[in-house]
């Protein structure tokens, strides 16, 4: 008898509704199936083709009453979960398929989709507490695209290859960045600091499985890294011809050279010249890039480094390795954070040497204290939303800033409900779609919007250009100069001997990817202006990632406001698109200073930073909370 | 008139989807892949063949550059020269200029980033 086509989706239904059987009570249990292994794949594909033959081979109804009779034959005979991928692939893709929905995945496989078991699993693995974090899709997308701007191989076309201007600086100063955010998040969820992995003979304690919790596509080809595994000599015919073989005591050799050339004042390359040594030239060692000074003395510590953890379980088998071995997916497991923070201390290590910088060349200004230590008045947050009109298409900051914080208003309190202390995250949701309809749920992080409004007095009676740098830190760690996270970095012309409230909102950071959109917004099309930096649209830190999130009592933060001398910098102007602290510019990277200044070298001997701060008129502090709330 | 403009929307919406498919990658392919950025090769750059490739320029050297990819990754593991497309695609003066953009990492594969398991509000 024929069913009609509402008893045929009833029957598609309820079949992808089906659960597995036990294979242990079947006396023939059918092969496990995975559509990763190529030979399930290709099975799969020929039982769709035959669905696909059958439907279209009579009418409608019943070409699919058919498809679903082999459907019900192919799952008794090569098992269910084959059976049913390739009645999914054929309700995708099938014109006829379309006509049996697909469900969604909590409706076809609830139990796929049940969030983690929460704190208890945190208390199980505290490394939990910080998955949503590091599992962030755009920060991953941030850093895998990082290295493809900056790839290791150099700038596509170039003859010989060349690596981009200061390559190997920026390699040490974004994974550094990352690493400062990384160890804050891990504070405000009682964390310790991640601890570096520099002994490769230790059992890494902590493991992580990126099996994801809703697994649309079956098991994701990275292997989980067990906890308890110790690096191991690879031997992988896989990745071969000829097999990837590299001992774990060869990295140690490797890694010995190049912290031996972070004491050295200078190297000789192959051809006999010499080159000096500072972060740049480090940075080219350790990632390395092709302009290393010599790749086959220094090897590759820091990529190799991911090989030896990606292939942890298997060092000498055949199975996909684990996360770290994909940009795109590495800094989902914590042992990123352990490895990068071992490569940073060479990096931090020869900064730490260096001489401590000169903050006499500052600019002739004036960013007032304050009568409190840390309460700068001329360091002004505000909500966005909280500010008259700024929503509206003309709003001029500048001049609301103006008014409401200069003039007569210079040195008076600012109207209530106006600024605020505190600023605010929160942690949302969205979904993310999948082939065939289908969403999965993602938490992000997210911050309610903020501007800064910076009151600065110019002394000279001429315009002077300035930098403006601003840096927050976690109260508890203001004298680490490692825990400063860069925010923003903008030049400003100061009026001749003027007064000037400077108007800026966190959206332009120099260190987010521009135009600032928050997940999920469409991306902006790329600017058709020739003189753009359009190619590097797509390069920079996530704007919703911003802030660290804080606690839900509010975590005490630092905020430095820093102006330096722009003819001593040469901060361009703001690019509308990328940032230009983490991905540079075409040819010139954006700042003559050492990136991360002045936090990338030692403060003035005999003072804390905090002292050295107080005692400049172009640098002013302002202690702010960052409180997770509620959407 | 831009080089957006001569192209034209068909051409460009054309290019754009190629570049969509070409920068999918599946779970299988990721799998079965052996590439890895980390490694160094010390072998032919691909993107360079993509950028010589590409030395018409404009839509017909993108073009161009798509079809060298579509060769490379015919003779199998896929994974080597689609980051060399995406390097490409990034560093190419004409790419954005005619206003193609490299899809997101969850829109080119989202099973990459799935929240695993073990994840904390």
């Amino acid at each position: 008898m024929m069913a009609d086509i509402d008893e045929l989706r009833q029957r598609a239904a309820a079949f992808m509704r089906q659960p597995a059987p036990d294979a242990a009570a079947l006396e023939t249990p059918p092969p496990r199936f995975t559509p990763f292994r190529i030979e399930d794949s290709i099975r799969a594909r020929e039982l769709t083709d035959r669905l696909i033959a059958l439907a279209e081979g009579e009418g409608e109804e019943a070409g699919l009453q058919a498809a679903l009779d082999e459907a019900d034959r192919a799952a008794q005979a090569e098992g269910l979960d084959l059976a049913k991928f390739a009645l999914l692939a054929f309700s995708i893709h099938h014109p006829r398929g379309r006509r049996l929905p697909v469900e969604s995945l909590e409706q076809r496989a609830p139990e796929k989709v049940l969030p983690s078991a929460g704190p208890a699993a945190a208390a199980e693995d505290p490394e939990s507490r910080l998955s949503w974090y590091r599992e962030d899709p755009k920060a991953n997308e941030h850093h895998e695209h990082w290295h493809v701007v900056y790839r290791t191989s150099g700038i596509p076309g170039t003859n010989p290859p060349r690596a981009k201007d200061r390559q190997g600086e920026l390699f040490f100063y974004m994974h550094q960045q990352m690493l400062a955010r990384y160890d804050t998040e891990r504070i405000a969820v009682q964390l310790e600091r991640v601890k570096r992995l520099d002994d490769y003979g230790v059992p890494i304690e902590e493991g992580y499985d990126p099996t994801p919790l809703n697994p649309v596509f079956g098991d994701v080809p990275y292997s989980p890294r067990q906890p308890g595994l110790t690096m191991a000599d690879l031997d992988r015919a896989d990745f071969g011809p000829p097999p990837l073989r590299y001992a774990v005591a060869q990295h140690r050799t490797i890694a010995q050279r190049v912290l031996d050339a972070a004491q050295r004042p200078s190297l000789e390359k192959p051809d006999g010249t010499t080159v000096a040594v500072d972060a740049d030239v480090l940075g080219d060692i350790e990632e390395p890039s092709v302009d290393s000074v010599d790749l086959r003395f220094f090897g590759n510590h820091h990529g190799m480094g991911h090989l030896l953890l990606a292939c942890i379980d298997d060092p000498t088998g055949a199975t996909p390795p684990g996360v770290m071995i994909d940009p795109a997916t590495a800094i989902r497991d914590p042992v990123f954070y352990r490895w990068h923070k071992h490569v940073d201390d060479i990096g931090s290590g020869w900064l730490g040497r260096q001489a401590p910088h000169d903050f006499s060349d500052g600019p002739d200004v004036v960013i007032r204290e304050g009568t409190q230590p840390n309460a700068s008045p001329d360091v002004i947050l505000c909500f966005k939303d909280a500010i008259p009109g700024s929503a509206n298409p003309g709003f001029d900051g500048a001049a609301f800033g103006e008014q409401a914080f200069g003039g007569a208003n210079w040195s008076a309190p600012p109207p209530d409900g106006l600024t605020t202390d505190e600023l605010q995250t929160m942690m949302l949701q969205r979904a993310i779609p999948l082939p065939g309809d289908s969403t999965v749920d993602v938490t992000y992080l997210d911050q309610r919007e903020f501007v800064y409004f910076l009151r600065v007095e110019n002394r000279r009676p001429q315009a002077q250009r300035v930098t403006v740098r601003i840096f927050l830190v976690a109260h508890d760690f203001a004298d680490d100069r490692q825990m400063w996270i860069e925010l923003d970095k903008f030049q400003h012309t100061l009026p001749a001997s003027g007064r000037t409230v400077i108007y800026r909102p966190a959206a332009l950071s120099s260190v987010i990817r521009k135009p600032a959109v928050k997940p999920p917004g469409p991306l902006a099309d790329p600017s058709p202006d020739p003189d753009d930096e359009e190619n590097y649209c797509d390069c920079g830190w996530p704007y919703n990632l911003l802030l660290p999130r804080g606690t839900r009592d509010g975590m005490a933060f630092r905020l430095l406001v820093m102006l330096t001398d722009w003819t001593k910098d040469e901060v361009p102007g703001d690019t509308h698109c990328g940032s230009m602290s983490f991905c540079g510019a075409k040819d010139r990277y954006p700042d003559r200073r050492g990136m991360g200044y002045p936090f990338d070298r030692p403060f003035p001997a005999g003072r804390s930073i905090a002292q050295t701060i107080a005692a400049r008129d172009n640098m002013a502090t302002r202690d702010v909370t960052i409180r997770w709330v509620d959407p | 008139m831009t080089e957006r403009d001569e192209a034209g929307p068909t051409r460009r919406q054309q290019l754009q989807a190629r570049i969509e498919r070409a920068l999918q990658e599946t779970p299988h392919e990721r799998a079965t892949t052996r590439f890895s950025p980390y490694l160094i090769d010390s072998g032919p750059d691909p993107a360079g063949q993509l950028m010589r490739a590409a030395g018409a320029g404009g839509a017909e050297g993108i073009a161009a550059a798509l079809d060298a990819f579509d060769r490379l990754a015919e003779q199998g593991d896929a994974g080597r020269p689609r980051h060399a497309l995406l390097a490409f695609l990034i560093h190419h003066p004409d790419v954005a200029g005619l206003g193609l953009r490299i899809p997101s990492l969850e829109a080119r594969s989202p099973w990459k980033v799935l929240p695993s398991e073990g994840g904390e509000d």
